[in-house]
């Protein structure tokens, strides 16, 4: 007799269900998903023990009617696909027809259900995979499974099951990612008894945000609308002040669905670089509208992965359009008050939870792919936006001088930024089709640093200044660093980037290896501006430098430049390996222990309001720290 | 001690020996200024850099000598009014009378002052004090302020060949200022850029006399009230002389104030701290001034007399507008060999001054 036989129903059903439930939140995902493709617009979940004990979903759907009730246990059983080239263009969270056999098959399940349609409800009640009774009820239109002692009949797997309160955790963050995902379906999460998350299912995501993550970080949310190659980004990013240590608060969703997926989470690091401190990870809810042509859901049964058909598009979507959304000068949330006169900004005041604009999604579909973005597409919620063509042009920093730093003056800014686009649209003397790494859009400024008082300097490194109702301290090494490294880009971008030639090379003495690295980095150098050449062994001649250090570099400096060359895998900037353009635009600039006076401070004041990015330095450390007065009112007890 | 001076002559000692005093010193003393009543009155500011000693008329009643905090010692003279004033010590406080108004002040110790020391005179140049002033003046602006190459933050005073030198550079440019000199001690030192600015604002411009006595590593400028004891910078100041180029292919005679302003209207559209270089285009007996920068370009003809090839080249116009700013003269020479050679300033006629400035190399 052969060894080989088929598997009974029941025991392939326990094998699938192990791919399929891997615990409490994955059976919660699936009867939630179930819930919303069955048109709920309220679900609620209820879990004991953290989900071991009890899972109870109750949505408001469309029901089930009574003959699909037992067949809907089966395996491969599905209302939502017919035939495989549907999963071309699948628009519904399951369709695999595999979740409920799975669940069933591992737990005491009962399932209550009724259609609008229909009087009378079924109960159906299986353990183990068996249906041991099914029965008229009555009961409310939707349905109701109640999933107990999950993997009673599964030792193995139960073993594995975490402590209660680390599932419980795994289904609150289900949860939160369903909510984020389906903002227009009500979901609310009970744990022994305690409601945990409530969201209000009005459609509106930041609401949900809102509601999930409280007033701090729903102030600190910067749109998203950007369109690429036909890929639509919306959702959010918050601002850095908001980051976390891990990226829990990362929620990528793909049409509808919550993914995982590394080009995205890389897309979404890179745009942030320089912003963050390293290990640190931004709040983002990321909703990419991708046609479903392509992209392959059907890649993991529990489909928390995607393959994209092309990776390179969806990350250069994401890039752009977190990186629009930064670049629109909202960062200034580290200036709450400042903010609000800008450009006459509405103001992002944490409680207003903001609505989108009505059919701004889909609008975006209408256009093309491959062009830009919608006139209206860019609008941010909380910054003046970004215009479609500046994507693809190199825009001189300073088309509107602000150099007279008196007070008042950001104001006459905001008049003349209103006619910009018109000017914006004369051909410039230097077009080049950017990509997204490019000098950025610099018509975004932040007056607020022109408007602020000086009272000085302390430490001989921090400056102290006052505007509005707010202290702030400035680090001034890092402000200079940030200005440096926006020049540098900017003259590599534009290709202005000249030699100072030096009357006395300069002579550096290495050692064999970093001789041999700096040699190997000649080519990059000498981009930058440098002119070197080898002199014996060992030692390399300086013969210029770029003009930017027109204060001169010393040995030392220039030997740490040239020796410290980074890895291969190094980002590049313009061609140039971003770590390099770090530390140059590091050495040049003003060390802290430095007295600055009035003039210099309102020189670098100036700079910095000209600046893509006035708030980080290169490495992400902040550059401003802000006291509101308040906080020292409160501090001093002036109020309590 | 107690002595009688005009309010102004006090004054007028005051600011000049607080170019000297440290504003903030870790000893109170090095905060002080010393007031010794001898034959006159000596007021003295040191900080070990720079020694600055002046003496003023007064009528001395009794000899003695205190140290005085500075600032408030100079804001109470300065506020004085216009008339005698009487600075009398007892018991370590200093009583300040004038008119109506006394001032009872707390002095400090003069014997524990760090006066300047006393000098052998090793090597003396003698000139006049207007004259050292242009050369200062034309000279300094070129001095590094790198701290890192500490022999380039100095001016280099040489006497050479019947005459006497000031040199400063910062590796992008040099300015030299020459004169005649008959009498021809043998002295090269090299004299931090920051005292040679205090010493610019203490020199008049007149035909008065200023000493320069080289000793051991101080040198120190006497004129006929004050006396200036400076650090010098050790080390070996480039040989600057190799930097200067023996023959020129392309030598221009032209306006100084028209290339000046030329180059102030080319830098217009360039901001301050990023600058963009200037080109110039040397082509028969016209000269273009071309610059481009982020926001535009600009581009201006000026008439000049070439006596040599046609040649384009680029220059941070800083470095030159620096230098012109401190010719005297009309018309000047301005000579070149490569794109990437120095460029030349000189006089028409003679060697009262040179300038040289290394260009800019434009990418294309």
């Amino acid at each position: 007799m052969g060894k080989i036989i088929i598997l009974d129903e029941q025991t392939a059903n326990q094998i699938a269900a192990g791919e399929v439930v891997e615990g409490p939140a994955s059976v919660a995902k699936e009867l939630v998903e179930n819930a919303v493709d069955a048109g709920a617009s309220q679900v609620q979940v209820e879990i004991r023990n953290g989900g071991v004990k009890l899972i109870r979903v109750t949505d408001n759907g469309s029901g089930m009617e009574r003959d699909d009730v037992e067949l809907a246990f089966e395996r491969h059983a599905t209302s939502k696909i017919r035939k495989i080239t549907d999963l071309n263009d699948i628009r519904s969270m399951g369709f695999r027809g595999e979740a409920l056999a799975s669940i069933a098959s591992v737990s005491r399940l009962e399932m209550i259900t009724r259609t609008s349609e229909e009087i009378a409800g079924v109960k159906v009640a299986i353990e183990g995979g068996h249906i041991l009774s099914v029965e008229e009820t009555g009961c409310p239109a939707g349905t109701t499974f109640l999933v107990r002692d999950l993997f009673f009949n599964t030792p193995a797997r139960y073993k594995f099951l975490k402590k209660d309160v680390t599932e419980g955790a795994r289904v609150a963050d289900v949860m939160e990612r369903l909510a984020l995902a389906h903002p227009d379906v009500s979901i609310q999460l009970r744990s022994n008894g305690e409601i945990v998350m409530h969201t209000p299912g009005n459609g509106d995501l930041a609401s949900t945000v809102y509601s999930l993550y409280g007033k701090e970080t729903a102030g600190s949310l910067l749109k998203l609308s950007h369109i690429h190659e036909g890929i639509a980004v919306s959702g959010f990013v918050g601002r850095p002040s908001i980051a976390r240590g891990n990226r829990g608060r990362q929620t990528v969703l793909m049409n509808g669905r919550f993914i995982q997926n590394r080009s995205v989470t890389a897309a979404l690091d890179e745009a942030f670089k320089t912003l963050l401190m390293t290990r640190q990870f931004a709040f983002a809810v990321l909703v990419l509208d991708i046609p479903p042509m392509r992209v392959d859901v059907n890649v993991h049964p529990a489909k928390l992965e995607v393959r994209f058909s092309e990776e390179g598009a969806v990350f250069s979507a994401v890039h752009g359009a977190v990186r629009n959304a930064l670049m629109a000068g909202s960062l200034a949330g580290l200036l709450a008050p400042v903010e609000t006169l800008e450009a006459g900004k509405p103001p992002l005041a944490p409680f207003a939870v903001r609505i989108p604009v009505d059919g701004e999604a889909e609008q975006q579909h209408y256009v093309p792919p491959l062009t830009a973005l919608p006139p209206d597409a860019g609008k941010s919620i909380a910054s003046g936006g970004t215009r479609p063509e500046d994507k693809h042009r190199v825009e001189p920093e300073q088309t509107e001088s602000c150099t007279d730093g008196l007070p008042g003056k950001g104001e006459a800014y905001v008049e003349t930024s209103a006619d910009k686009p018109l000017r914006t649209a004369e051909p410039q003397p230097r077009i080049r089709v950017a990509t997204h790494n490019d000098f950025p859009d610099t018509s975004v400024r932040h007056p607020s640093f022109l408007e602020m008082r000086i009272v000085g300097q302390v430490f001989d490194a921090y400056l102290v200044l006052q505007h509005l109702d707010e202290m702030l301290l400035l680090d001034q090494h890092a402000a200079h660093e940030r200005i440096r490294f926006e020049d540098l880009k900017w003259s590599l971008a534009s290709g202005m980037t000249n030699s100072q030639q030096l009357m006395q090379p300069i002579r550096l003495e290495m050692s064999a290896m970093e001789y041999d690295q700096a040699v190997q980095s000649f080519e990059d150098l000498h981009r930058i501006g440098f002119e070197l050449e080898t002199f014996g062994r060992d030692t390399i001649l300086v013969r210029a430098i770029p003009t930017t250090f027109d204060g001169g570099l010393t040995g030392p400096e220039l030997a740490s430049i040239l020796s410290d060359w980074p890895r291969e895998s190094n980002r590049r900037q313009e061609g140039i390996s971003e770590e390099l353009l770090h530390r140059i635009s590091c050495k040049g600039a003003i060390k802290a222990n430095r007295m600055m006076g009035g003039e210099e401070i309102r020189a670098l004041l100036e700079r910095l309001s000209n600046l893509e990015n006035p708030y980080t330095c290169v490495h992400g450390r902040p550059i401003l720290l802000r006291f509101p007065r308040r906080e020292l009112e409160k501090r001093f007890k002036r109020i309590v | 001690m107690k002595a009688i001076i005009q309010k102004q002559q006090l004054l007028d000692a005051i600011v000049m020996v607080q170019k000297a005093v440290m504003q903030k010193a870790t000893l109170p003393i090095l905060e002080g200024i010393y007031l010794e009543a001898g034959e006159q009155l000596t007021l003295v500011g040191n900080c070990f850099d720079l020694g600055i000693a002046c003496t003023a008329d007064a009528d001395i009643r009794e000899k003695g000598a205190i140290v005085i905090q500075a600032r408030m010692f100079g804001e109470i003279i300065r506020r004085l009014p216009d008339a005698l004033i009487s600075i009398e010590t007892a018991n370590g406080k200093v009583k300040i009378e004038c008119m109506n108004t006394v001032f009872d002040i707390k002095g400090m110790d003069a014997e524990s002052y760090p006066l300047p020391p006393a000098y052998q005179e090793d090597t003396v140049v003698t000139l006049s004090q207007g004259t050292f002033r242009e050369m200062i003046h034309q000279t300094l602006f070129a001095v590094s302020q790198d701290d890192n190459r500490r022999i380039m933050t100095g001016i280099l005073l040489e006497t050479k060949d019947g005459g006497m030198s000031l040199v400063a550079l910062d590796g992008f440019r040099m300015a030299v200022s020459r004169m005649l000199l008959k009498q021809n001690d043998a002295m090269r030192v090299v004299i931090p850029g920051r005292n040679m600015s205090e010493i610019l604002k203490i020199l008049n411009n007149s035909e008065e006399e200023v000493r320069i006595v080289k000793t051991g590593s101080m040198v120190a400028f006497e004129m006929k009230n004050c006396r200036i004891v400076s650090k010098t910078i050790d080390g070996e100041f480039m040989n600057y002389h190799g930097y200067i180029p023996t023959q020129y292919e392309t030598v221009v005679v032209l306006n100084r104030r028209e290339f000046e302003d030329s180059l102030e209207r080319a830098s217009l559209i360039s901001s301050d701290d990023r600058r963009y270089p200037v080109r110039l285009h040397v082509t028969g007996d016209q000269m273009i001034v071309f610059s481009t920068a982020e926001m535009g370009s600009s581009k201006e003809n000026i008439g000049v007399r070439n006596e040599g090839g046609d040649l384009q080249i680029g220059f941070n116009p800083k470095f030159l507008i620096d230098a012109l700013k401190v010719i005297p003269d009309d018309n000047i020479k301005l000579s070149f060999n490569s794109q990437i050679g120095p460029a030349i300033i000189n006089p028409i006629e003679g060697e009262r001054y040179l300038f040289l400035i290394l260009p800019v190399r434009i990418k294309a």
